[in-house]
């Protein structure tokens, strides 16, 4: 017998137990959204919509979920800028200089967000930061290391002799940047954005100190559903659309630069 | 020093680069008039590609001044001078097809649309490129992706193209078909073109003089045939492969050339001058030594070491008065001799074959 043959049923065995607790949670969720009871029964006796209509119907929940959307999206898209400028910067070094920087610009993930959200609360109140533009900076923050190694990733296989020959060719460098250079990197840049919006759809923890009135964003509101009103199920569906939004984006971005290969590197 | 003139088409005045504490080039002066075809070789680390960078802006001199078409460059970014270049592993744009690689350098000029496609369709089509204009460069092969290179330069018109090992990246029967090729462009077209290379073989074949570098200097310039039959020094001899380095006691002069005392092995005549008594250095290329088991016109004796078979040549390894040569013989089918190691033979060379190396 091979040694494949062998590992095959201890490889099966690990690969389904990582689906099933990756991909356990998400479709108990899922199903618990669809059922048509007032509470939670698994598995659910029929299926209906009438928790998607009762979350659209919340005007809180339908104001998060909105407010959300657009601080993702303006967070992800200056992540991404920022990202694309470091990432550039630091992949152009080399030695231990550009080792520290790396730490640097990584340095979000580690530290704890619940910390980072104290930390900026104290920062913005001292400089009188409003609430709305404190809660996108902290978002920023938060997905800036996922923008950074991405594009960094894509511009570790760029050939840096492309610059060179584009300025040989009279491109300033601002045109060389345009044509050259990041249409090379826009797999990295594309995917970056994507990350740095899907952390900040789900950020909990800095909003949670960040916020302030007229200001909730969708965790927030689910959070404190949660705890003061107790309606699983319309949280169950408001999670089942912030999934079906994210399946939406990656599949979009796997259309335009094939996310696989950009992931494989 | 003379003011730039536009008879040049790159000038080097003085030019030093360090990086660090290492100096790359130092103190070069180098002049390139219209449609010179210059080599500039030397082995790896001797500067060469650092002087190259110079003239394309992509290094800024650490002294000294560059000039293309007599204008002085020395502080202008690449993307502003007068050149375009040929890099090493071609640096072809991936996300482009070839007719936007080879029109990139007009569009970043502002040229019209349909000038545009017209240069880039005679300029693939001298190339010899013409059906691949919509490939993209991951569908060619090294050769088809070499003459991209070289079409997306010439079509710039440049005062200088430069040529960074261009031909490396090719196996060696196709480097060999480009070599031919890239003369025959470049004369036809009249560029001036430098072209950077540790390929003796390549410059030979290519030059119209030929720059040899070591250590940030320049040695020696001059027409490949200079170089070749009269290196300046020991380094540039060896480089253009002369192994055979003698030292040899001056015993005789005369109006027509010295004698020179080689060791235990005998006297040897040279055409060139020297003073009496002085020890020299001389150098001999391998295929200008004769040897024989005997025979009255050769002075020198020596003893066969080892014999090498190489297909269309023989190499024969000998002893001499203390000292190594190799002898080369091109094979010529049933008139060996039978010659082998360990045999005592004769050897010598025509006066004029012997090359005057610095006094030693």
């Amino acid at each position: 017998m091979s040694p494949r043959g062998r590992i095959g049923p201890a490889l099966w065995a690990m690969i389904a137990l990582n689906y099933s607790l990756v991909l356990g949670p998400i479709l108990v969720v899922v199903v618990a959204a669809f059922s048509p009871t007032d509470f939670f029964v698994f598995p659910p006796p029929g299926l209906s919509l009438r928790w998607f209509r009762a979350f659209f119907e919340l005007d809180n929940m339908r104001g998060a979920f909105l407010l959300s959307i657009q601080v993702a999206c303006l967070a992800a898209s200056i992540a991404t800028v920022l990202g694309t400028f470091a990432a550039i910067h630091v992949g152009r070094r080399r030695g231990a200089g550009a080792g520290l920087l790396q730490s640097v610009f990584m340095a979000p993930l580690v530290f704890p967000t619940i910390i980072l959200g104290l930390a900026l609360l104290l920062v913005f109140r001292t400089v009188g930061i409003p609430v709305l533009p404190g809660i996108v900076l902290a978002h920023i923050v938060v997905g800036l290391p996922y923008c950074f190694r991405s594009v960094l990733t894509s511009f570790q296989s760029f050939d840096p002799a492309l610059e060179e020959a584009a300025q040989s060719l009279r491109a300033s460098p601002l045109q060389t940047f345009l044509r050259v250079t990041l249409p090379l990197i826009r797999p990295g840049v594309l995917t970056g954005w994507l990350f740095a919006f899907i952390v900040s759809f789900g950020e909990l923890n800095t909003s949670l100190f960040l916020t302030g009135p007229g200001y909730v964003t969708l965790p927030i509101e689910i959070f404190s559903y949660l705890q003061f009103e107790g309606g699983q199920l319309v949280v169950a569906a408001a999670s089942t659309v912030q999934v079906a939004l994210i399946v939406v984006l990656v599949l979009a971005v796997e259309r335009l630069v094939g996310l696989g290969r950009v992931v494989r590197g | 020093m003379t003011p730039p003139s536009a008879e040049f088409d790159v000038r080097l005045d003085r030019v030093s680069k360090t990086f660090g504490a290492v100096t790359a080039v130092r103190e070069t002066t180098l002049d390139i008039p219209r449609g010179t075809f210059l080599s500039i070789l030397g082995p790896s680390g001797c500067g060469k590609t650092t002087t190259l960078r110079m003239i394309a802006g992509f290094e800024r001199p650490t002294t000294g001044n560059v000039y293309i078409r007599g204008a002085r460059v020395t502080e202008v970014p690449p993307y502003k001078r007068d050149f375009s270049m040929v890099f090493q592993n071609f640096a072809l744009f991936p996300h482009l097809d070839v007719a936007h690689n080879v029109g990139f350098g007009l569009r970043m000029r502002g040229l019209p649309r349909a000038d545009i496609d017209r240069e880039v369709a005679g300029v693939l089509d001298l190339v010899k490129l013409s059906g691949l204009a919509d490939r993209f460069p991951r569908q060619l092969s090294g050769g088809q992706q070499q003459r991209v290179a070289l079409a997306r330069a010439i079509v710039m018109s440049p005062a200088v193209m430069l040529l960074d090992e261009p031909l490396g990246a090719l196996d060696k029967n196709l480097r060999e078909e480009m070599q031919i090729e890239l003369r025959q462009l470049q004369q036809k077209l009249g560029i001036t073109a430098v072209f950077v290379t540790h390929d003796q073989d390549e410059a030979l074949a290519l030059s119209d003089r030929i720059a040899v570098m070591r250590d940030g200097r320049i040695e020696q310039i001059g027409a490949p045939r200079d170089v070749y039959e009269r290196p300046a020094n020991e380094f540039v001899a060896g480089f253009f492969g002369v192994s055979n380095v003698m030292n040899g006691e001056v015993v005789h002069v005369d109006p027509d050339g010295i004698d020179i005392k080689i060791g235990e092995a005998g006297t040897v005549r040279l055409s060139f001058a020297a003073e009496p008594g002085r020890r020299i250095r001389v150098a001999v290329r391998p295929e200008k030594i004769r040897i024989a088991r005997s025979n009255a016109s050769l002075p020198l004796k020596a003893r066969l070491t080892d014999v090498v078979y190489r297909g269309a040549s023989t190499s024969f390894f000998l002893e001499l008065g203390g000292q190594t040569l190799v002898a080369i013989r091109q094979n010529e089918g049933g008139r060996e001799e039978g010659l082998k190691a360990g045999d005592a033979v004769v050897c010598g060379w025509d006066p004029n074959a012997a090359i005057k190396l610095a006094d030693g």
